[in-house]
């Protein structure tokens, strides 16, 4: 059986904002086409500004972005413009355009950039709607008016009918949501990377969360990659940065064991 | 860039710099494809129908203010048939488009910097780049082209209210009667008067469309980072608007003095 190929690759990247210290720090890492990982570490250690380089929001101050065999770093934004197409991007919150309706901001991408009539893309998001398991009758409404995990599934929506993504990339999808919608979330997230084999990154810091979704897991310590493995892997590490990330999470994970969660 | 580490004085060339640099940028927007319709129509509708009623009622209420201390003063040396000739002095040159401005600064430049502001931090930006749609050209253009339609048009209004409002107090208060005020102020709206009136509002919307945008594209630090760059987003524009008509005034007497 042939390996499969790596959507993502990111060689020797170090970045920094405009008069700031480096955020990321020599971060390599690559992801197989239908594998997902997820990316974890504290607030402000680079997770979020790793998404932004890969959508060529950012560019790297040194290093390589590849993104399926494309070397993006030093792409124009009309280059980028069909890379993008290639990825679907969930914000942080959803980030749903909050002047448009339901409907407006899931069709936003068609609206945008095809011919499509009016009543065609309605039909395209009723579709999609469906999909992420939301009623039609949302259409209408505006984003302030869901709850939140309702907005992380239009946000989904929109992402995918705004490409046919080989790749997607999620900035904290479940943070700020109840169990029930979490995990709703959590399982249209886990569909999409079996069910279309897509390269799927995932940043949070809900570990919970990440051991539902991911194949392996990047910890990110201070814009270092300190482990790139597997669970197995991760637990068994005796690096100090990952033993502190993991600290307190020990009791949960040793129940989940117990009980074969995981 | 970490500007808390500059001086002041660095700080103020360095942001004076960033927004030269922006308003470069949003202009050669100006000139690019695609251009928004609809977005530019309905900014024109939110800023310009919306400041109609408060560039009136402070047009009508500087109108009236300027003719009773005019007519008072006039009527002094008996020259109250001058009355409506310095009316169009000052409303039509200075405080129409002036007060205009200010208006729209305040009403205008507030709710563009809290918006795209708000955009920008809950990564509503990032989200339209990631769609492969430019945040200039569908969020500052169109702001930028409804501004520069609207300031004169309020402008305009705010002149013709002003002037109005000097006629009820010429009529009311100063007993002049209606012929012997509208002759000079139709006899002055000569070539220097309306490049006047009708120069100064240009510039200001391009003021603050400029500054409201920089303000908004570059707030950081959420709710409150927000709210600190539509404060300096009003403070920065109504500053600059006195500024460029003390400018504007100067170099347009200078150019065509011959004209008024």
């Amino acid at each position: 059986m042939s390996k499969p190929q790596d959507m993502i690759r990111l060689e020797n990247v170090t970045f920094a904002y405009p008069g700031g210290e480096p955020v990321l720090k020599d971060v390599s890492f690559c992801i197989p086409e239908g594998e997902s990982r997820v990316i974890m570490g504290q607030s402000g250690s680079g997770k979020s500004t790793i998404l932004k380089l890969l959508l060529g929001l950012y560019k790297p101050d040194s290093g390589d972005v590849c993104i399926d065999d494309e070397h993006v770093s030093d792409f124009t934004e009309k280059q980028l413009s069909d890379v993008r197409k290639k990825m679907g991007m969930v914000f942080q919150d959803g980030a749903l355009f909050d002047s448009l309706t339901v409907g407006e901001n899931v069709g936003f991408y068609l609206i945008e950039h095809s011919d499509m009539t009016i009543e065609q893309v309605e039909e395209k998001v009723r579709e999609m709607l469906g999909f992420v398991r939301l009623e039609e009758s949302i259409m209408d409404r505006m984003p302030e008016e869901l709850s939140g995990g309702m907005q992380r599934r239009v946000a989904i929506a929109r992402a995918l009918l705004a490409t046919a993504p080989k790749i997607m990339l999620y900035d904290e999808p479940t943070t700020g949501l109840d169990p029930e919608s979490s995990t709703q979330v959590l399982h249209l997230m886990d569909q999409l990377t079996r069910e279309r084999n897509i390269a799927t990154i995932v940043v949070t810091h809900q570990f919970l969360d990440a051991l539902a979704i991911a194949d392996k897991f990047i910890l990110i310590d201070k814009g270092s990659v300190a482990f790139d493995g597997s669970l197995p892997d991760l637990q068994s590490s005796s690096d100090k940065r990952v033993l502190t990330f993991l600290e307190p999470f020990r009791a949960s994970l040793k129940l989940m064991e117990r009980r074969q969660f995981v | 860039m970490a500007t808390h580490k500059l001086g002041p004085m660095k700080n103020f060339f360095y942001q004076t710099d960033q927004l030269i640099r922006f308003s470069g940028r949003v202009t050669k927007a100006l000139f690019s494809r695609p251009f928004y319709l609809t977005e530019t129509l309905e900014q024109m509708y939110l800023g310009g129908v919306g400041s109609l009623w408060l560039v009136a009622l402070t047009g009508i209420l500087a109108g009236q203010a300027i003719a009773i201390n005019f007519a008072n003063e006039l009527g002094d040396f008996g020259a109250k048939n001058y009355l409506g000739r310095i009316m169009i002095m000052a409303i039509v040159r200075e405080l129409g488009p002036t007060l205009t401005g200010i208006m729209v600064a305040a009403r205008v430049a507030s709710g563009i910097t809290a918006e795209i502001g708000s955009m920008k931090s809950s990564n509503q930006i990032d989200a339209l780049r990631a769609y492969s749609i430019d945040p200039l050209q569908k969020l500052a253009v169109p702001r930028l082209v409804a501004l520069l339609i609207m300031v004169p048009v309020l402008t305009i209004i705010c002149d013709v209210v002003g002037l109005f409002g000097g006629y009820i107090i010429a009529v009311l208060l100063a007993h002049i009667s209606g012929s012997l005020y509208w002759a000079p102020v139709v006899e002055h709206l000569n070539f220097g008067n309306i490049t006047m009136g009708l120069v100064k509002p240009i510039v200001f919307a391009f003021i603050i469309a400029f500054v409201s945008l920089w303000k908004g594209f570059t707030a950081e630090g959420g709710a409150k980072g927000v709210g600190a760059a539509t404060n300096q987003s009003v403070v920065i524009t109504s500053i600059s608007i006195l500024l460029a008509n003390f400018v504007i005034t100067q170099v347009i007497f200078k150019l065509i003095k011959g004209y008024f």
